[in-house]
């Protein structure tokens, strides 16, 4: 596996990045849910993707998933993920990054973790913290034009 | 098998499905990177002579992942944040498209929808063989799934 970092590492080396990437992960607002998709690795290897509501709680990048779901046993097998945030509606910006994800299976520390998720976490979802090995912002100038072109913030671990 | 393929094996399914990607326009698209890490990109989609058809910029990450392993899935945009509208997955292998006719339908295609077109030959151009699909869709404290497997 990847060196990777948790989020409040990558913040301290990329402030800049990690505070585009917050903002993106919150699009309704700071107080709000935070929403993304979650990209894992089936058993045979090929991709899966699902939406998820990630929380920044104590220093940490968490997602709670559910635990008979196919993405829980894809975390547990492979702990390789990637989470990007919902598409704003324009499409001109982006956050994206990827790491290794780690459950949380001490009951006290999950436990603690469920008042900062602004969802109603159920009994059965089992806590997953994503370490970052890599972070990607992007901006599109002139999207859908011949002109247009990408500029990238990037951080790697 | 091709979108028009799948729609005449899953009629159903195919119509959410291009009901929920046709609202936005666009999919979160998963591929494989070189090191075997999943890759989430938005993407643009097109429906055009029977194909659900990606078009991407010339050398861009997800199309070298699919030049190297087709392996994929296409995941609806959200826009409700309750689940009510649905999500709708569909796994596939994403194939490379050199065809002339079929990229040039799609240029126009894109063209009508948005006003422009990418210049041939710089970019690269994806047709889904469809392997899978599934819509999932919560409301009124109830799931409802359905799912089609070739």
């Amino acid at each position: 596996m990847s060196k990777s970092l948790t989020w409040a590492a990558f913040a301290e080396k990329e402030p800049a990045l990690a505070a585009l990437g917050r903002k993106l992960l919150y699009p309704l607002g700071p107080d709000k849910v935070g929403l993304g998709f979650l990209a894992t690795t089936r058993a045979d290897g090929g991709p899966r993707v699902h939406p998820v509501c990630p929380a920044l709680l104590g220093g940490g990048l968490y997602v709670f998933v559910i635990g008979h779901s196919p993405k829980r046993s894809d975390l547990a097998r492979d702990g390789r993920y990637a989470l990007h945030c919902f598409p704003a509606e324009k499409d001109d910006e982006s956050f994206y990054c990827t790491g290794p994800a780690r459950e949380i299976s001490d009951p006290h520390a999950r436990a603690a973790a469920v008042p900062g998720f602004a969802h109603a976490v159920r009994d059965d979802e089992a806590l997953f913290e994503l370490r970052l090995s890599r972070a990607l912002h992007t901006v599109w100038e002139n999207p859908r034009t011949p002109e247009t072109r990408p500029i990238y913030r990037r951080w790697r671990a | 098998m091709n979108w028009d393929e799948f729609a005449r094996e899953a009629p159903e399914l195919a119509r959410l499905g291009f009901e929920r990607i046709e609202g936005s326009g666009m999919v979160l698209l998963g591929t494989l990177r070189r090191n075997g890490f999943p890759r989430i990109s938005p993407c643009e989609v097109i429906f055009w002579g029977g194909e659900a058809l990606l078009g991407m910029m010339w050398r861009s990450p997800k199309a070298l992942d699919l030049l190297r392993d087709p392996r994929c899935v296409l995941h609806s945009t959200v826009s409700k944040t309750d689940g009510s509208e649905g999500d709708f997955k569909l796994y596939g292998r994403g194939l490379d498209v050199r065809e002339p006719g079929l990229r040039k339908g799609y240029c126009e295609a894109l063209f009508a929808k948005t006003g422009w077109q990418p210049s041939e030959p710089e970019f690269h151009l994806f047709a889904i063989d469809v392997e899978a699909a599934g819509f999932l869709q919560f409301g009124g404290g109830k799931k409802a799934h359905q799912a089609w497997r070739r």
